[in-house]
């Protein structure tokens, strides 16, 4: 009875949780909808005050997120450490502090946010019974919806890594998720493609130029405190976590490659590369109008770096959980210095 | 199955390495293309054009090209060309152009095109002042897209290979645990050093241009046929700068070898302080760990020695690659000089000391003299320290053959060096008058990190993190301190001599070499002792080249801490100290390099052109009396009645074809600075020709009365130049060798006598 009402709460979250996102009739301005704006104007009519609005939405932003990938890293990791490290890295990336607190683009922060729940979603597809996976099917492409009307580029990556993993774990399966939550999307990507097909929303003066200048050099996905306006780097606990792992890995002294974390690294890698200032997009627009503006659109290639984010915290939380199976007497006090990096590293990025 | 596998994946690798060799060999063989436009433009005085397009729509494949635009004017200095493309990709054309001069006639700069273009553009930009006229445009193809690809391959092959061989050796003879961690932090310790460096652009740093002069002066001395490069011949406008014989550069051979394969100027640099900082991790680690015997000690200091933020600001913010280099090579010292006074070493180790010693003393000679000057200062306090020692036979021993292999290992550069530092009036001998105190330190600023990239040597209102961020750090400072406490309670005791007396010794030097970069050491004071410390003291320029060695000592301090706590096995103080190090790298190092890379201004350099080729700082190695200011390219000058009938130059030589039908001698003024070792021999007859300085030191050639020929003028260096060189290459092969056949030797030991040996040093071993 008791896991019978978990149940119907647990779909009634999710319910609420993607039906936010969901209700947009505006044309999106930079593939963004407007629909972020129905959670202040709600919370705006309890509190009242202008700054405290922004403050309770950016706070729950960071408890939604919190939720989710919590929900994930518990579902992905064995270890209660490995679930709480990639937690915590997932929380602190300087990429989403940049969207929240420096760029304002809180649209694709709310994607990031939906993100690791549709990891969640997708995983239970893969892996439940063929009588169940229809709920899970559901549940998903609800996500990918929303996660795809708070930020296009978000939701178009999403789905390219869907099919990607579908191809790479060899489970058809694995699509069904992307036809529930493309026929969701399709008001606005009706709209998107007009947009790219054919043209117009010319009063918008959307951008068309080159974007490869906004893209990262090597060393700007090394920085830990600071970073370039539009390029935040790895941040300095998970920049301490994959070291670790990498390190594991040249060592090989009782240290196993977890299989699950194969495709992440393939996906963080792929993403990485994408978001180089080095990777010719150019060449992509060149290929015609439709790519002009889809690229141009895009606006930073640093989305793909943002987009990375998820995978390589898991990576991280790998790299804490194996460190813990191979060198047991330095665990405590590897956790406890990544523990203060990563949160003394978020703490410098908000007040300095 | 697995071996199958892996062995189809080497052969794929190895073959996409031969195709990029193949590729790369063909650019370099290749016939060369050449597109040829006439044209001609007169730029109309008073009226300003910015990037005015000469030429346009020219079509050009991929490669690294040369822009030859001949032109006339009457300015020496003024315009400037540079080539443009809105068609390629954002990093597909890449140049900086070149300045316009009276005395040149045609443009040389070079131009990376990545991708084929049909539009690409010539532009010349006039300020309406003075006469400017451009004719026809050749672009003359270059190997140097061959050459980057045949590099890249050549690099990939030996990485190919030295891995191949890494794996058997690892199969056959095993790889410790320790070992392997010990190299995967090293590369992790040189990948945070190199941040700024990762991304493809130079910052700003003060003295970074004069030493890419410098590369630049090395790729140009080496095309020339000059070897080793002593007059860096394409500099000041092509009269020569004789940098090589005063500022040893060695080491840049390397990155100036990547600019003759055809890489840019950035990539170059940013390619060679990568391997500077690895060079420095791994030589650190090194010493550290023989001197600590611990994997674990040898990495944190390593650390905290790579990172610490005195090393960052001379690397990054100032740009003194000289000083950065030197800092490479201090450990060796510490560890020759530990192993030569230590009362524990084991003989046939105090034997060895030599190569350390020799080649710590020869690598900071050979990068940066002034901080020999501070190694020899502090070399003669340790030896008074130690007076009783360092006449014992076996101390005197290895310090002697130190010595000998420092200088044999110098002489190439030493000789030339005091022949011109007695023979010839530098400017150099002629700025004694600087004063150095007012750009000491606060004590304050020793201690600081979360440095910014500031600049400001002094405090005086400005925030502290606007300061110089030229820090030892807190941890270090803290580090002699505890020290100095272990000591007063008698904790070192029951301790091993040899680190004990280490930590004593780096901790007294530490704290000197602290004070010494203060603003309040008596800097002015001292200078008015005597000339001779005037001129020493001015050369310094600024008290924190002091902490080079004073970071260098507090990080010993460290060592000796965590040796200690190690030996008395106190592991959860050694985890606080070992905590504190890494908020110290992290707050110090790492944040000043994030500061960096996020406030520097920064600039990206291709073609040498684009930096001109004027600057020589502070003019160190002109001959004194010359002006620097007017020495800009220019045709030979003559006296009256002598005409030029031809006139090459090319680097050090020029060929001159001249008649003087007066019935008195004459001469020939031409665009290069007399510096000793210049020839003027006539062609025909092989007579030499009278050389004198003309009137801005420059090569002022007698011609005799009714004389009528051909002359040539070139730099020869004297004999005595060549022996040294001699002497030095013998020195390296011997001292490769010795290293070669050591390790050879040492692998077929049986490991039972390396073990006898290990217990016999007795400090014990980590593994």
């Amino acid at each position: 009875m008791k896991s019978k009402y978990m149940n119907y709460l647990w779909y009634l979250l999710v319910l609420v949780v993607v039906l936010l996102p969901l209700v947009t009739f505006q044309m999106p301005a930079c593939g963004e909808t407007n629909t972020w704006l129905m959670g202040p104007k709600a919370i705006s009519r309890i509190a009242g005050a202008g700054t405290m609005v922004t403050k309770v939405f950016l706070a729950l932003i960071q408890l939604g997120t919190l939720l989710t990938s919590g929900m994930l890293f518990r579902k992905v990791f064995e270890s209660k450490e490995g679930a709480f490290f990639a937690t915590l890295f997932y929380m602190t990336l300087p990429y989403r502090h940049y969207l929240l607190y420096d760029a304002g683009m809180w649209a694709r922060a709310m994607a990031l946010m939906l993100l690791p729940l549709f990891v969640r979603l997708l995983i239970s597809v893969y892996t439940v019974e063929k009588r169940q996976i229809w709920k899970w099917t559901l549940a998903a492409g609800a996500v990918f919806a929303a996660v795809a009307y708070s930020d296009w580029v978000i939701g178009v990556l999403l789905a390219d890594v869907v099919l990607v993993s579908a191809l790479w774990y060899r489970k058809a399966r694995g699509l069904a998720p992307l036809v529930p939550g493309l026929v969701l999307y399709l008001p606005d990507a009706g709209k998107l493609l007009q947009y790219f097909f054919v043209g117009g929303l010319e009063e918008y003066q959307l951008p068309l130029g080159s974007i490869m200048g906004n893209g990262y050099r090597l060393g700007r996905f090394l920085t830990s405190f600071m970073y370039k306006e539009g390029l935040p780097g790895i941040g300095l606990g998970l920049l301490g976590a994959l070291v670790l792992l990498v390190g594991l890995a040249f060592v090989g002294e009782n240290f196993h490659w977890e299989k699950k974390c194969t495709f992440p690294a393939v996906v963080a890698g792929v993403m990485m590369i994408l978001s180089l200032a080095v990777f010719p997009w150019d060449l992509v627009q060149r290929l015609g109008m439709p790519f002009v503006r889809m690229v141009g659109l895009v606006v930073s290639p640093a989305v793909f770096f943002g987009f990375a984010g998820l995978p390589l915290s898991m990576l991280g939380g790998a790299g804490v959980e194996a460190f813990g199976k191979a060198e047991t007497d330095k665990v405590k006090f590897v956790q406890i210095l990544l523990i203060l990096a990563s949160l003394g590293a978020s703490i410098y990025m908000a007040v300095a | 199955m697995e071996m199958q596998g892996k062995k189809k994946v080497n052969i794929a690798i190895l073959l996409a390495i031969l195709m990029v060799l193949l590729v790369g060999f063909y650019g370099l063989v290749k016939p060369l293309r050449r597109v040829v436009l006439e044209g001609a433009h007169e730029f109309t005085v008073g009226q300003v054009v910015d990037y005015q397009m000469l030429y346009s729509g020219i079509s050009l494949a991929p490669g690294v090209w040369q822009v030859e635009l001949t032109y006339e004017t009457d300015r020496p200095l003024g315009y400037h060309c540079t080539a443009t493309d809105a068609t390629v990709r954002p990093g597909a054309l890449l140049t900086n152009g070149e300045n316009l001069y009276s005395g040149k006639g045609v443009t040389g700069f070079k131009l990376w095109l990545l991708e084929d273009t049909d539009a690409l553009e010539i532009r010349v930009s006039y300020d309406g002042q003075g006469a400017l006229q451009t004719r026809d445009l050749v672009l003359q193809e270059t190997r140097g897209l061959g050459g980057m690809i045949f590099t890249i391959g050549l690099l990939a092959l030996v990485l190919f290979v030295s891995m191949q061989w890494y794996r058997r050796h690892m199969a056959v003879k095993g790889v410790s645990v320790g070992t392997k961690k010990a190299v995967f932090g090293v590369l992790v310790i040189t990948v945070m050093a190199s941040v700024p460096y990762l991304l493809g652009v130079s910052m700003d740093a003060g003295d970074l241009v004069y030493h890419l002069h410098r590369i630049e002066g090395i790729a140009d001395g080496l095309t020339d046929g000059q070897f080793p490069v002593r007059i860096e011949p394409e500099w000041v406008h092509g009269h020569g700068y004789a940098s090589g014989i005063f500022y040893c550069n060695l080491l840049l051979y390397f990155p100036a070898i990547l600019r003759i394969a055809g890489f840019p100027i950035t990539l170059s640099y940013n390619v060679y302080c990568v391997l500077v900082n690895l060079a420095t991790v791994a030589i650190a680690y090194f010493c550290f760990r023989k001197i600590f015997q611990s994997r674990q000690i040898g990495l944190v200091c390593s650390a905290l020695y790579t990172l610490s933020g005195i090393r960052i600001f001379k690397t990054v913010l100032t740009g003194a690659v000289g000083e950065n280099n030197a800092m490479m090579f201090l450990p060796l010292i510490l560890y020759g000089f530990f192993l030569v006074f230590g009362t524990e070493v084991h003989v046939e180790q105090r034997k060895k000391a030599w190569l350390p010693l020799g080649i710590g003393f020869a690598g900071v000679l050979q990068t940066h003299v002034l901080t020999c000057e501070i190694t020899a200062f502090l070399t003669v306090i340790l030896c008074v320290v130690m007076v009783r020692r360092v006449f014992t036979k076996e101390c005197f021993q290895p310090l002697f053959w130190g010595a000998v292999t420092a200088l044999g290992l110098s002489l190439w550069f030493l000789i030339p060096f005091i022949d011109y530092f007695f023979t010839q009036d530098m400017h150099i001998k002629h700025v004694s008058g600087r004063t150095i105190q007012m750009m000491g330190l606060r004590p304050l600023q020793l201690l600081f990190g979360w440095a910014d990239q500031g600049e400001v040597a002094g405090m005086g209102g400005v925030k502290l993190q606007e300061t110089t961020p030229a820090a030892v750090g807190w941890f270090l400072v803290l580090a002699v301190v505890i020290f100095a406490g272990m000591c007063l309670f008698g904790l070192w005791k029951k301790q091993s001599k040899d680190i004990a007396g280490l930590g004593v010794i780096s901790a007294l030097f530490g704290i000197l070499m602290m004070a010494m970069s203060l603003k309040a050491f008596p800097w002015d004071a001292i200078q008015q002792i005597h000339p001779l410390f005037a001129s020493l003291v001015s050369s310094l320029q600024f008290p924190n080249r002091f902490l080079g060695w004073g970071t260098l000592f507090g990080v010993t301090a460290v060592g000796c801490i965590l040796w200690y706590l190690q030996k008395e096995n106190k592991k959860y103080i050694t985890g606080l100290v070992l905590a504190a190090a890494v908020v110290s790298v992290v707050t110090g190092g790492l944040h000043l390099n994030d500061a960096i890379c996020k406030h520097r201004t920064s600039f990206t350099l291709y073609n040498v052109e684009g930096m001109g080729r004027g600057y020589i700082s502070g003019a160190e190695y002109l001959i004194e009396g010359t002006d620097g200011n007017t020495l800009l390219y220019r045709a030979p000058m003559t006296s009256e009645g002598v005409t030029v009938e031809s006139y090459e130059k090319g680097g050090l030589q020029a060929r001159v074809a001249c008649r003087n039908p007066e019935s008195k001698d004459g001469f020939v003024d031409l665009p290069l600075l007399l510096y000793r070792g210049y020839r003027a021999v006539d062609v025909q007859t092989g007579e030499e020709l009278a050389l004198q300085y003309g009137e801005n030191n420059t090569i002022c050639v007698n011609i005799p009365a009714e004389y009528q020929g051909e002359f040539e003028v070139g730099f020869v260096p004297p004999w005595y130049w060549r022996v040294g060189e001699w002497i030095s290459l013998f020195s390296y092969i011997l001292i490769l060798s010795y290293c070669f056949m050591k390790k050879s030797a040492r692998e077929i030991i049986d490991g039972e006598a390396i073990e006898t040996t290990k217990k016999e040093v007795g400090l014990g071993y980590e593994e």
